[in-house]
């Protein structure tokens, strides 16, 4: 346990010593060295960063929330239902590849420049991971699940409770963890447009005041909001699927 | 008593089952023997309700068992236990299916775990089992709903043969004591002589009844080793060859 710890640590020394090594060998600041973006950002954490950081983090938890209370059902309805999922899946397919983010501008004609457009458009790249996965992982329940409890006497309502959700969880849970990655890069792009907060902002703004450490800042606490999702889900993952723990 | 009166089944205009009838009286066990996918899950499925014959019918007691029947435990192949429940929470399962309260499942789960062995793994999941104690984990889960017949398929071809030996005689033991009717699908010969009161071979495509054993012996102690064992295992499998089943 010890040693997983240290070689974690070691990692990070080395990703710090890659970037300090950068900083050193690129003439001009353009990569301020650690040290003063460290600096920079326990300056203006508890100054600006903070809600840059908040209005970020608020627009994903509820592109969240809306893409899982829709999207799952709506996943598992295709993945049990054979002729919803005719009906329904070559729609899916064509709109899954499109990048949501050419959608910006159509979103943000039919939203407004405010935070629902750029909560919306974080959705729909959420909605087709999460759509995609939970069909797949309700289609692929081995059949003996569902005879089994059959024979225990359950309905609709129970199969969907003690088969399906937690035969799904832990695909849900890693489609989240990818899905998450992609929605801060989309959200980024899209908080560069028509608002003054929220962390793509403000790595923006920076690079326009020609500020690199403020935009080093910024872009370690993107870094760190990335983190502390990924953390949340991987807690999510081994509070909810502890049978995989200990497959 | 289960009884079967020419039943006949099959999937989307394939025959899979022809013309079986069958009866197990009260308080003993059937075994249904034949080669691999000849229909035996599917006779099950009649019997458990969870298929509609084509003709025929099954009864229970004299009442024609139906989807939704809530008299029969089925276990299936490789014991049907969900790998995200805890040990505890399988054989609570069927409770809480029936929405028993969580008082009266602690009860019965902590009975049956106590039966079968089983006290120690409650807390863990079925895949930190062996194989014998995950069937025995669907015994108890079975077991928990008290049923009137109980339905297995294959229930110990996979184990070693200590655990299987160890609780075919549970499984005796536990039947006999509550008067529970059981039929039991098998490929196995010895495990059907020494479980079944009365044996069934059932082959063909689409399958039917090719022969039926009487088996007095069965249920004596130490059959195992009995020469009168072993004689009707030899019949059997002449039946078998001869039906070229092996």
């Amino acid at each position: 346990m010890r040693a997983r710890w240290q070689l974690g640590l070691c990692g990070l020394g080395g990703l710090l010593a890659a970037w300090w090594a950068l900083s050193l060998c690129i003439p001009g600041g353009f990569i301020p060295d650690p040290l003063s973006v460290s600096v920079r950002f326990v300056l203006l954490a508890p100054t600006v960063l903070w809600l840059h950081t908040l209005a970020s983090l608020g627009r994903v938890a509820a592109a969240l929330a809306v893409a899982l209370l829709t999207a799952v059902p709506a996943g598992i309805s295709l993945g049990r239902v054979r002729f919803l999922d005719r009906l329904f899946s070559p729609v899916a397919y064509a709109l899954y590849p499109v990048p949501k983010i050419a959608l910006l501008p159509v979103v943000m004609l039919l939203f407004g420049l405010g935070n629902l457009s750029k909560a919306t458009v974080v959705f729909i790249v959420l909605f087709f991971q999460i759509l995609v996965s939970s069909r797949d992982g309700a289609r692929e329940i081995a059949p003996q699940y569902f005879l089994s409890l059959r024979s225990l006497g359950a309905g609709r309502g129970q199969t969907l409770r003690f088969v399906i959700w937690p035969a799904l969880l832990p695909g849900l849970l890693s489609s989240l963890r990818i899905g998450t990655g992609t929605a801060l890069a989309v959200l980024f792009f899209a908080e560069t447009f028509g608002t003054s907060v929220g962390l793509g902002w403000f790595v923006m703004e920076s690079w326009m005041r020609m500020s690199y450490v403020d935009m080093f800042a910024g872009i370690l606490c993107l870094g760190l909001l990335g983190l502390g999702l990924f953390f949340g889900i991987d807690l999510l993952q081994r509070k909810l699927c502890r049978w995989q723990r200990k497959a | 008593m289960l009884e079967l009166r020419s039943c006949s089944a099959g999937y989307e205009g394939k025959s899979v089952l022809r013309d079986v009838s069958l009866s197990v009286p009260a308080g003993k066990t059937g075994c249904i023997i034949g080669p691999s996918g000849c229909g035996k899950t599917t006779l099950l499925m009649l019997a458990a309700g969870l298929k509609r014959a084509d003709a025929g019918q099954v009864l229970l007691d004299g009442q024609p068992v139906a989807p939704g029947d809530d008299r029969a435990g089925l276990i299936l192949q490789h014991y049907g236990l969900f790998p995200w429940f805890t040990v505890a929470d399988n054989v609570a399962l069927g409770l809480r299916v029936r929405r028993v309260g969580p008082r009266a499942r602690r009860e019965v789960v902590a009975r049956q775990l106590s039966r079968l062995g089983l006290e120690e793994c409650a807390a863990r999941y079925p895949n930190e089992l062996s194989g014998g104690q995950q069937q025995r984990v669907a015994i108890a889960r079975s077991m928990a709903l008290a049923p009137r017949l109980l339905l297995m398929d294959e229930p110990f071809s996979a184990l070693d043969a200590m655990s299987r030996e160890s609780l075919q005689d549970i499984l005796l033991e536990m039947l006999e004591d509550r008067g529970i009717i059981a039929l039991l699908v098998t490929h196995s010969i010895e495990e059907a002589v020494y479980l079944g009161g009365t044996i069934w071979l059932l082959a063909g495509s689409p399958a039917r009844i090719r022969a039926c054993f009487d088996n007095p012996g069965q249920g004596k102690p130490g059959y195992r080793t009995e020469p009168s064992f072993f004689r009707l295992c030899s019949e059997v499998r002449a039946h078998m060859e001869s039906n070229r089943v092996i």
